[in-house]
Protein backbone atom coordinates (compact mmCIF):
# COMPACT_ATOMS: atom_id res chain seq x y z
CA UNK A 1 0.00 0.00 0.00
CA UNK A 2 1.49 3.33 -1.02
CA UNK A 3 1.64 6.28 1.30
CA UNK A 4 -1.02 8.10 -0.77
CA UNK A 5 -3.37 5.10 -0.67
CA UNK A 6 -2.87 4.92 3.06
CA UNK A 7 -3.76 8.56 3.59
CA UNK A 8 -7.01 8.13 1.68
CA UNK A 9 -7.99 5.46 4.20
CA UNK A 10 -7.73 7.81 7.18
CA UNK A 11 -11.43 8.78 7.28
CA UNK A 12 -12.50 5.14 7.07
CA UNK A 13 -9.97 4.25 9.76
CA UNK A 14 -11.37 6.99 12.00
CA UNK A 15 -14.96 5.89 11.40
CA UNK A 16 -14.12 2.22 11.94
CA UNK A 17 -15.21 1.26 8.43
CA UNK A 18 -12.04 -0.52 7.34
CA UNK A 19 -12.18 -4.26 6.86
CA UNK A 20 -9.98 -6.23 9.31
CA UNK A 21 -7.43 -6.84 6.53
CA UNK A 22 -7.31 -3.15 5.58
CA UNK A 23 -7.05 -2.18 9.21
CA UNK A 24 -4.08 -4.48 9.75
CA UNK A 25 -2.29 -3.06 6.73
CA UNK A 26 -3.09 0.49 7.79
CA UNK A 27 -1.88 -0.04 11.34
CA UNK A 28 1.32 -1.66 10.09
CA UNK A 29 1.93 1.48 8.05
CA UNK A 30 1.14 3.62 11.09
CA UNK A 31 3.86 1.82 13.01
CA UNK A 32 6.48 2.77 10.49
CA UNK A 33 5.41 6.25 9.40
CA UNK A 34 5.60 9.12 11.86
CA UNK A 35 4.15 11.40 9.16
CA UNK A 36 1.06 9.24 8.82
CA UNK A 37 0.68 9.03 12.59
CA UNK A 38 0.76 12.82 12.85
CA UNK A 39 -1.80 13.25 10.10
CA UNK A 40 -4.11 10.68 11.66
CA UNK A 41 -3.99 12.49 14.98
CA UNK A 42 -4.64 15.87 13.39
CA UNK A 43 -7.57 14.65 11.37
CA UNK A 44 -8.88 12.63 14.31
CA UNK A 45 -9.23 15.86 16.31
CA UNK A 46 -11.41 17.36 13.58
CA UNK A 47 -13.33 14.13 12.94
CA UNK A 48 -14.14 13.71 16.64
CA UNK A 49 -14.93 17.42 16.94
CA UNK A 50 -17.68 17.01 14.33
CA UNK A 51 -19.46 14.78 16.82
CA UNK A 52 -19.72 17.76 19.20
CA UNK A 53 -21.58 20.01 16.79
CA UNK A 54 -25.13 20.58 18.02
CA UNK A 55 -27.66 18.56 16.07
CA UNK A 56 -30.10 20.70 14.17
CA UNK A 57 -33.77 19.87 14.66
CA UNK A 58 -36.50 20.80 12.20
CA UNK A 59 -39.31 22.97 13.52
CA UNK A 60 -42.58 21.44 14.70
CA UNK A 61 -44.20 23.30 11.84
CA UNK A 62 -42.57 20.95 9.33
CA UNK A 63 -44.43 17.97 10.75
CA UNK A 64 -47.72 19.89 10.88
CA UNK A 65 -47.33 21.02 7.25
CA UNK A 66 -46.41 17.52 6.14
CA UNK A 67 -49.50 15.93 7.68
CA UNK A 68 -51.75 18.63 6.33
CA UNK A 69 -50.41 18.06 2.84
CA UNK A 70 -50.54 14.28 3.20
CA UNK A 71 -54.20 14.50 4.14
CA UNK A 72 -54.83 16.70 1.10
CA UNK A 73 -52.98 14.28 -1.16
CA UNK A 74 -54.94 11.33 0.19
CA UNK A 75 -58.21 13.16 -0.31
CA UNK A 76 -57.26 14.16 -3.84
CA UNK A 77 -56.32 10.58 -4.67
CA UNK A 78 -59.61 9.32 -3.32
CA UNK A 79 -61.50 11.88 -5.37
CA UNK A 80 -59.61 10.90 -8.49
CA UNK A 81 -60.38 7.22 -7.93
CA UNK A 82 -64.06 8.09 -7.72
CA UNK A 83 -64.17 9.80 -11.04
CA UNK A 84 -61.15 9.17 -13.18
CA UNK A 85 -61.29 10.98 -16.48
CA UNK A 86 -59.43 8.46 -18.52
CA UNK A 87 -60.47 10.12 -21.76
CA UNK A 88 -58.18 13.01 -20.98
CA UNK A 89 -55.21 13.19 -23.27
CA UNK A 90 -52.38 15.64 -22.74
CA UNK A 91 -51.32 17.89 -25.55
CA UNK A 92 -54.56 19.71 -26.19
CA UNK A 93 -54.02 23.28 -27.24
CA UNK A 94 -54.72 26.11 -24.76
CA UNK A 95 -58.25 27.02 -25.75
CA UNK A 96 -59.41 23.43 -26.09
CA UNK A 97 -57.84 22.59 -22.75
CA UNK A 98 -59.61 25.50 -21.03
CA UNK A 99 -62.90 24.42 -22.52
CA UNK A 100 -62.29 20.85 -21.42
CA UNK A 101 -61.50 21.96 -17.88
CA UNK A 102 -64.65 24.10 -17.81
CA UNK A 103 -66.74 21.11 -18.92
CA UNK A 104 -65.09 18.88 -16.33
CA UNK A 105 -65.72 21.44 -13.57
CA UNK A 106 -69.33 21.81 -14.69
CA UNK A 107 -69.66 18.03 -14.71
CA UNK A 108 -68.16 17.79 -11.25
CA UNK A 109 -70.64 20.37 -9.98
CA UNK A 110 -73.53 18.39 -11.47
CA UNK A 111 -72.09 15.19 -10.03
CA UNK A 112 -71.74 16.75 -6.59
CA UNK A 113 -75.29 18.07 -6.70
CA UNK A 114 -76.68 14.70 -7.80
CA UNK A 115 -74.59 12.90 -5.21
CA UNK A 116 -76.22 14.97 -2.49
CA UNK A 117 -79.66 14.29 -3.88
CA UNK A 118 -78.84 10.60 -4.24
CA UNK A 119 -78.36 10.35 -0.53
CA UNK A 120 -74.58 10.73 -0.50
CA UNK A 121 -74.41 13.71 1.82
CA UNK A 122 -71.31 15.83 2.26
CA UNK A 123 -71.24 14.48 5.79
CA UNK A 124 -70.19 11.14 4.39
CA UNK A 125 -67.13 12.71 2.77
CA UNK A 126 -66.38 14.48 6.01
CA UNK A 127 -66.67 11.20 7.89
CA UNK A 128 -64.30 9.53 5.45
CA UNK A 129 -61.82 12.37 5.79
CA UNK A 130 -62.09 12.18 9.57
CA UNK A 131 -61.46 8.42 9.50
CA UNK A 132 -58.44 8.99 7.33
CA UNK A 133 -56.98 11.59 9.68
CA UNK A 134 -57.58 9.22 12.59
CA UNK A 135 -55.80 6.45 10.73
CA UNK A 136 -52.83 8.73 10.02
CA UNK A 137 -52.65 9.75 13.66
CA UNK A 138 -52.61 6.09 14.67
CA UNK A 139 -49.78 5.34 12.28
CA UNK A 140 -47.76 8.28 13.55
CA UNK A 141 -48.45 7.47 17.20
CA UNK A 142 -47.34 3.86 16.72
CA UNK A 143 -44.21 4.97 14.96
CA UNK A 144 -43.28 7.50 17.64
CA UNK A 145 -44.01 5.13 20.54
CA UNK A 146 -41.44 2.81 19.03
CA UNK A 147 -38.66 5.40 19.02
CA UNK A 148 -35.58 5.39 21.25
CA UNK A 149 -35.89 8.99 22.34
CA UNK A 150 -38.18 9.58 25.32
CA UNK A 151 -39.22 12.92 23.82
CA UNK A 152 -40.40 11.14 20.68
CA UNK A 153 -42.31 8.57 22.74
CA UNK A 154 -43.98 11.38 24.68
CA UNK A 155 -44.94 12.86 21.37
CA UNK A 156 -46.30 9.46 20.34
CA UNK A 157 -48.50 9.38 23.43
CA UNK A 158 -49.68 12.87 22.58
CA UNK A 159 -50.60 11.75 19.03
CA UNK A 160 -52.43 8.73 20.43
CA UNK A 161 -54.53 11.09 22.56
CA UNK A 162 -55.78 12.67 19.35
CA UNK A 163 -57.24 9.37 18.18
CA UNK A 164 -60.92 9.19 19.08
CA UNK A 165 -61.27 5.42 18.99
CA UNK A 166 -57.88 3.75 19.12
CA UNK A 167 -57.67 0.29 17.64
CA UNK A 168 -56.34 -2.75 19.51
CA UNK A 169 -52.83 -2.19 18.20
CA UNK A 170 -52.62 1.35 19.52
CA UNK A 171 -54.12 0.38 22.89
CA UNK A 172 -51.65 -2.49 23.16
CA UNK A 173 -48.80 -0.11 22.34
CA UNK A 174 -49.96 2.34 25.01
CA UNK A 175 -50.26 -0.45 27.57
CA UNK A 176 -46.83 -1.74 26.68
CA UNK A 177 -45.51 1.79 27.18
CA UNK A 178 -47.27 2.07 30.51
CA UNK A 179 -45.88 -1.23 31.74
CA UNK A 180 -42.40 -1.28 30.30
CA UNK A 181 -41.19 2.16 29.26
CA UNK A 182 -37.92 3.06 30.96
CA UNK A 183 -39.00 6.67 31.44
CA UNK A 184 -41.46 7.53 34.24
CA UNK A 185 -42.77 10.61 32.44
CA UNK A 186 -43.60 8.55 29.38
CA UNK A 187 -45.37 5.96 31.56
CA UNK A 188 -47.38 8.67 33.33
CA UNK A 189 -48.25 10.25 30.05
CA UNK A 190 -49.42 6.94 28.57
CA UNK A 191 -51.59 6.42 31.64
CA UNK A 192 -53.21 9.80 31.02
CA UNK A 193 -53.92 8.74 27.46
CA UNK A 194 -55.33 5.37 28.54
CA UNK A 195 -57.55 6.93 31.19
CA UNK A 196 -59.63 8.41 28.40
CA UNK A 197 -60.62 4.88 27.47
CA UNK A 198 -61.23 3.55 30.95
CA UNK A 199 -64.85 3.05 29.92
CA UNK A 200 -63.58 -0.01 28.07
CA UNK A 201 -63.58 -2.99 30.51
CA UNK A 202 -60.46 -4.44 28.86
CA UNK A 203 -58.56 -1.21 29.40
CA UNK A 204 -59.69 -1.08 33.04
CA UNK A 205 -58.58 -4.67 33.53
CA UNK A 206 -55.21 -3.91 31.98
CA UNK A 207 -54.76 -0.87 34.23
CA UNK A 208 -55.40 -2.98 37.32
CA UNK A 209 -52.96 -5.59 36.05
CA UNK A 210 -50.38 -2.85 35.60
CA UNK A 211 -50.21 -1.95 39.31
CA UNK A 212 -47.94 -4.82 40.41
CA UNK A 213 -45.67 -4.19 37.42
CA UNK A 214 -44.87 -0.62 38.44
CA UNK A 215 -41.89 0.29 40.56
CA UNK A 216 -42.33 4.06 40.56
CA UNK A 217 -44.48 5.46 43.40
CA UNK A 218 -45.57 8.27 41.07
CA UNK A 219 -47.00 5.84 38.56
CA UNK A 220 -48.51 3.64 41.28
CA UNK A 221 -50.32 6.62 42.81
CA UNK A 222 -51.47 7.81 39.39
CA UNK A 223 -52.84 4.32 38.69
CA UNK A 224 -54.70 4.26 42.00
CA UNK A 225 -56.23 7.65 41.18
CA UNK A 226 -57.22 6.37 37.75
CA UNK A 227 -59.04 3.39 39.33
CA UNK A 228 -60.92 5.71 41.64
CA UNK A 229 -61.88 8.09 38.84
CA UNK A 230 -63.09 5.17 36.78
CA UNK A 231 -64.99 3.86 39.82
CA UNK A 232 -63.50 0.49 39.09
CA UNK A 233 -64.64 -1.74 41.93
CA UNK A 234 -62.71 -4.62 40.38
CA UNK A 235 -59.54 -2.86 41.49
CA UNK A 236 -60.32 -3.15 45.20
CA UNK A 237 -58.63 -6.55 45.61
CA UNK A 238 -55.43 -5.31 43.97
CA UNK A 239 -55.47 -2.10 46.01
CA UNK A 240 -55.92 -4.07 49.24
CA UNK A 241 -52.81 -6.04 48.35
CA UNK A 242 -50.92 -2.77 48.06
CA UNK A 243 -52.06 -1.55 51.47
CA UNK A 244 -50.55 -4.66 53.04
CA UNK A 245 -47.25 -4.60 51.13
CA UNK A 246 -44.64 -3.35 53.57
CA UNK A 247 -42.03 -3.03 50.82
CA UNK A 248 -44.06 -0.32 49.19
CA UNK A 249 -43.55 3.39 49.59
CA UNK A 250 -45.62 4.74 52.50
CA UNK A 251 -47.38 7.34 50.34
CA UNK A 252 -48.46 4.61 47.92
CA UNK A 253 -49.89 2.46 50.69
CA UNK A 254 -51.80 5.44 52.09
CA UNK A 255 -53.14 6.28 48.66
CA UNK A 256 -54.16 2.65 48.15
CA UNK A 257 -56.01 2.72 51.46
CA UNK A 258 -57.77 5.89 50.37
CA UNK A 259 -58.61 4.21 47.07
CA UNK A 260 -60.11 1.16 48.79
CA UNK A 261 -62.26 3.42 50.98
CA UNK A 262 -63.48 5.44 48.01
CA UNK A 263 -64.29 2.42 45.87
CA UNK A 264 -65.93 0.51 48.73
CA UNK A 265 -68.19 3.48 49.39
CA UNK A 266 -69.52 3.36 45.79
CA UNK B 1 -45.59 -2.55 16.30
CA UNK B 2 -44.52 -0.36 13.37
CA UNK B 3 -41.51 -2.55 12.81
CA UNK B 4 -42.06 -2.92 9.07
CA UNK B 5 -38.96 -2.32 7.05
CA UNK B 6 -38.66 0.74 4.86
CA UNK B 7 -38.89 -1.62 1.95
CA UNK B 8 -42.23 -3.06 3.07
CA UNK B 9 -43.61 0.41 3.67
CA UNK B 10 -42.46 1.55 0.24
CA UNK B 11 -44.22 -1.43 -1.35
CA UNK B 12 -47.41 -0.30 0.38
CA UNK B 13 -46.90 3.27 -0.83
CA UNK B 14 -46.30 1.92 -4.33
CA UNK B 15 -49.60 0.04 -4.04
CA UNK B 16 -51.36 3.33 -3.25
CA UNK B 17 -51.41 3.19 0.55
CA UNK B 18 -50.00 6.68 0.91
CA UNK B 19 -50.75 6.80 4.65
CA UNK B 20 -47.63 4.66 5.10
CA UNK B 21 -45.62 7.66 4.01
CA UNK B 22 -46.24 9.01 7.52
CA UNK B 23 -44.09 6.23 8.99
CA UNK B 24 -41.31 6.79 6.50
CA UNK B 25 -41.49 10.49 7.27
CA UNK B 26 -41.20 9.84 11.00
CA UNK B 27 -38.20 7.62 10.46
CA UNK B 28 -36.25 9.77 8.07
CA UNK B 29 -37.29 13.40 8.14
CA UNK B 30 -34.83 14.57 10.82
CA UNK B 31 -31.80 13.00 9.10
CA UNK B 32 -32.97 14.29 5.75
CA UNK B 33 -33.45 17.77 7.19
CA UNK B 34 -29.88 17.75 8.53
CA UNK B 35 -28.50 16.63 5.19
CA UNK B 36 -30.43 19.29 3.30
CA UNK B 37 -29.49 21.93 5.85
CA UNK B 38 -25.83 21.06 5.36
CA UNK B 39 -26.32 21.55 1.63
CA UNK B 40 -28.60 24.57 1.63
CA UNK B 41 -27.43 26.31 4.84
CA UNK B 42 -30.93 27.73 5.10
CA UNK B 43 -33.39 26.23 7.60
CA UNK B 44 -36.55 27.36 5.84
CA UNK B 45 -35.35 26.05 2.50
CA UNK B 46 -34.22 22.75 4.06
CA UNK B 47 -37.68 22.27 5.59
CA UNK B 48 -39.43 23.09 2.32
CA UNK B 49 -37.22 20.57 0.57
CA UNK B 50 -37.91 17.84 3.13
CA UNK B 51 -41.60 18.27 2.44
CA UNK B 52 -41.01 18.33 -1.31
CA UNK B 53 -38.91 15.16 -1.17
CA UNK B 54 -41.52 13.15 0.71
CA UNK B 55 -44.15 14.03 -1.85
CA UNK B 56 -41.73 13.10 -4.61
CA UNK B 57 -41.64 9.69 -2.91
CA UNK B 58 -45.32 9.29 -3.82
CA UNK B 59 -44.86 10.77 -7.27
CA UNK B 60 -41.91 8.58 -8.17
CA UNK B 61 -42.85 5.53 -6.06
CA UNK B 62 -42.85 3.36 -9.18
CA UNK B 63 -39.17 4.05 -9.76
CA UNK B 64 -38.19 2.73 -6.33
CA UNK B 65 -35.87 -0.23 -6.58
CA UNK B 66 -36.31 -2.55 -3.57
CA UNK B 67 -32.76 -3.82 -4.07
CA UNK B 68 -31.49 -0.40 -3.10
CA UNK B 69 -31.58 0.75 0.52
CA UNK B 70 -34.47 3.20 0.91
CA UNK B 71 -32.29 5.99 2.38
CA UNK B 72 -30.03 5.83 -0.67
CA UNK B 73 -33.01 6.38 -2.96
CA UNK B 74 -34.44 9.05 -0.66
CA UNK B 75 -31.19 11.00 -0.33
CA UNK B 76 -30.60 10.78 -4.06
CA UNK B 77 -34.03 12.31 -4.59
CA UNK B 78 -33.32 14.96 -1.95
CA UNK B 79 -30.15 15.85 -3.77
CA UNK B 80 -32.06 16.29 -7.02
CA UNK B 81 -34.67 18.43 -5.27
CA UNK B 82 -31.94 20.60 -3.80
CA UNK B 83 -30.23 21.14 -7.15
CA UNK B 84 -33.59 21.83 -8.81
CA UNK B 85 -34.26 24.54 -6.26
CA UNK B 86 -30.66 25.75 -6.46
CA UNK B 87 -31.20 27.01 -9.99
CA UNK B 88 -33.98 29.33 -8.92
CA UNK B 89 -33.06 30.26 -5.41
CA UNK B 90 -31.40 33.18 -3.64
CA UNK B 91 -27.70 33.13 -2.77
CA UNK B 92 -26.59 30.80 0.02
CA UNK B 93 -26.87 32.07 3.50
CA UNK B 94 -26.73 30.19 6.75
CA UNK B 95 -29.65 30.82 9.02
CA UNK B 96 -29.02 28.05 11.52
CA UNK B 97 -29.74 28.61 15.13
CA UNK B 98 -26.49 29.46 16.87
CA UNK B 99 -27.89 27.59 19.85
CA UNK B 100 -25.81 27.43 22.98
CA UNK B 101 -22.61 28.40 21.29
CA UNK B 102 -23.15 32.13 21.57
CA UNK B 103 -24.54 32.01 25.07
CA UNK B 104 -23.54 35.07 27.08
CA UNK B 105 -23.61 33.21 30.38
CA UNK B 106 -20.27 33.14 32.13
CA UNK B 107 -18.54 29.77 31.79
CA UNK B 108 -15.39 28.22 33.16
CA UNK B 109 -12.36 28.95 30.98
CA UNK B 110 -12.00 25.36 29.77
CA UNK B 111 -15.61 25.18 28.73
CA UNK B 112 -15.30 28.46 26.84
CA UNK B 113 -12.37 27.12 24.87
CA UNK B 114 -14.29 23.95 24.00
CA UNK B 115 -17.42 25.84 23.04
CA UNK B 116 -15.41 28.26 20.97
CA UNK B 117 -13.74 25.36 19.21
CA UNK B 118 -17.09 23.81 18.44
CA UNK B 119 -18.30 27.14 17.06
CA UNK B 120 -15.16 27.49 14.95
CA UNK B 121 -15.49 23.95 13.66
CA UNK B 122 -19.02 24.65 12.64
CA UNK B 123 -17.92 27.80 10.85
CA UNK B 124 -15.15 25.84 9.17
CA UNK B 125 -17.66 23.22 7.99
CA UNK B 126 -19.83 25.94 6.48
CA UNK B 127 -16.80 27.31 4.63
CA UNK B 128 -16.27 24.04 2.78
CA UNK B 129 -17.37 23.94 -0.83
CA UNK B 130 -20.78 22.33 -1.26
CA UNK B 131 -19.51 19.02 -2.68
CA UNK B 132 -17.04 18.50 0.15
CA UNK B 133 -19.52 19.56 2.83
CA UNK B 134 -22.07 17.15 1.41
CA UNK B 135 -19.82 14.11 1.29
CA UNK B 136 -18.44 14.80 4.75
CA UNK B 137 -21.90 15.17 6.26
CA UNK B 138 -23.09 11.95 4.63
CA UNK B 139 -20.12 9.97 5.87
CA UNK B 140 -19.96 11.50 9.34
CA UNK B 141 -23.61 11.84 10.35
CA UNK B 142 -25.60 9.41 8.26
CA UNK B 143 -23.80 6.14 8.85
CA UNK B 144 -23.63 5.63 5.12
CA UNK B 145 -20.98 3.38 3.69
CA UNK B 146 -18.97 4.72 0.79
CA UNK B 147 -20.82 2.43 -1.61
CA UNK B 148 -24.12 4.01 -0.61
CA UNK B 149 -22.73 7.53 -0.73
CA UNK B 150 -21.45 6.78 -4.22
CA UNK B 151 -24.96 5.73 -5.24
CA UNK B 152 -26.46 8.93 -3.81
CA UNK B 153 -23.85 11.09 -5.52
CA UNK B 154 -23.82 8.94 -8.65
CA UNK B 155 -20.08 8.59 -8.73
CA UNK B 156 -17.42 5.96 -8.15
CA UNK B 157 -16.54 4.70 -4.68
CA UNK B 158 -12.97 5.83 -5.29
CA UNK B 159 -14.20 9.37 -5.90
CA UNK B 160 -16.05 9.34 -2.58
CA UNK B 161 -12.92 8.12 -0.83
CA UNK B 162 -10.81 10.92 -2.25
CA UNK B 163 -13.49 13.54 -1.64
CA UNK B 164 -14.02 12.61 2.01
CA UNK B 165 -10.27 12.69 2.67
CA UNK B 166 -9.86 16.05 0.96
CA UNK B 167 -12.92 17.46 2.70
CA UNK B 168 -11.53 16.46 6.08
CA UNK B 169 -8.15 17.99 5.26
CA UNK B 170 -9.74 21.22 4.09
CA UNK B 171 -11.98 21.32 7.14
CA UNK B 172 -8.92 21.14 9.33
CA UNK B 173 -7.25 23.92 7.33
CA UNK B 174 -10.25 26.23 7.75
CA UNK B 175 -10.49 25.33 11.42
CA UNK B 176 -6.83 26.12 12.05
CA UNK B 177 -7.11 29.37 10.11
CA UNK B 178 -10.08 30.41 12.19
CA UNK B 179 -8.16 29.58 15.35
CA UNK B 180 -5.23 31.59 14.08
CA UNK B 181 -2.92 28.58 14.03
CA UNK B 182 -0.16 28.03 11.56
CA UNK B 183 -0.48 24.89 9.47
CA UNK B 184 2.36 22.56 8.81
CA UNK B 185 1.71 20.43 5.80
CA UNK B 186 2.22 16.76 6.42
Amino acid sequence: MTSEECRLLIPEYLSGQLTPAEKNLFEAQLETSAELRMEVEELRAVWDGLELLPEEEPSAELRARFYQKLTEVNNARRQSFRGEFTWWKPGLSGLVRQAAIAIVLFGLGMYAGRSNRDGRPQGQDMAEMHAQVQSLRTVVALSLLDRQSATSRLEGVSWSSQVDRPDGELLAALLKTLNHDANVNVRLSSLDALEKFSGDPDVRKALVASIPLQDSPLVQIALIDAMVHARDNGAVIELKKLTGDSDLNMAVRQRARWGVEKLSAN
Amino acid sequence: MSSESDNTLMKLVQAGDTAQLALLFERHHVGLFRYLLALARDRALAEDLVQEVFFRVIKYARTYDPNLAFPVWLYGMARNAYFDSHRKRRPERFTGDPGEIRSSEPMPEEAITRKQDVALLREALLKLPEDKREVLVLSRYHDMRYEDIARVLRCEVGTVKVRVYRALKELREHFCELRGEKLYDV
